[in-house]
């Protein structure tokens, strides 16, 4: 299954550590995990546990533009996108969650 | 094609949350799928007929003439609306009765609360 998830907030909600957990447990359960961060969700790119998720083969895709807003700067294997990747991931996905 | 709800729930004026909502809403439409936008409990202030400029805001003139245009819904809770005295709203949202809304959302694939 693919899981898709959209994340709006910053790292010290709890939103945060939720987002890391499902996405672990949804990968160890073999699922695709796709991660768009929008709005100041953009800064848990800054937040080592998250970063770490594209190692266990999560995707993650920001709204560049957001970033920019933020001076949040790029981090390897983290897609710089657009809302584009969002609608991508929105379409594409069997199920989706929003966290804001 | 999806069905893809998101709901704007916020004041407009205190953040750039529901400017946000909106440009993710534009850029949700660029699959080919139905995106609808319902403005409920505070959103609703959202859709009425104000002068962001005076405050140093951006107007959301040019989000909603781009929703129009891709031809996505607008909806506008009525209930919420009455409890907070707003009977204006600017021409391109259609105001409901909590029944559509509540339709609306159950009928989407994916619900965005913003």
């Amino acid at each position: 299954m693919k899981l898709g998830i959209l994340l709006t907030t910053s790292p010290e909600n709890e939103n945060t550590n939720t987002v890391i957990e499902i996405s672990k447990a949804a990968r160890d359960e073999g699922h695709e995990v796709s991660i768009f961060l929008m709005y100041d969700g953009v800064y848990n790119v800054n937040k080592k546990e998250f970063a770490e998720l594209v190692d266990k083969g999560v995707d993650i895709a920001i709204c560049a533009l957001n970033a920019e807003q933020r001076k949040v700067a790029k981090v390897d294997g983290i897609l710089f996108g657009s809302q584009y990747d969002h609608a991508c991931i929105a379409s594409d996905v069997d199920r989706f969650i929003s966290f804001g | 094609m999806k069905k893809i709800t998101v709901i704007v729930r916020n004041l407009p004026f205190n953040t750039c949350r529901n400017a946000e909502a909106l440009r993710m809403s534009v850029g949700l439409t660029l699959r080919e799928d139905k995106v609808t936008v319902i403005f409920m409990d505070d959103g609703v202030y959202t859709t009425t007929r104000t002068k962001p400029e005076l405050i140093h805001f951006a107007p959301l003139d040019r989000e909603f003439g781009a929703l129009a245009m891709l031809k996505c819904r607008l909806l506008a809770d009525k209930s919420s609306m009455e409890n907070r005295g707003i009977s204006d709203l600017i021409e391109k949202i259609q105001h409901v009765e909590r029944e559509e809304i509540v339709r609306t959302i159950t009928e989407s694939d994916i619900v965005i609360p913003f």
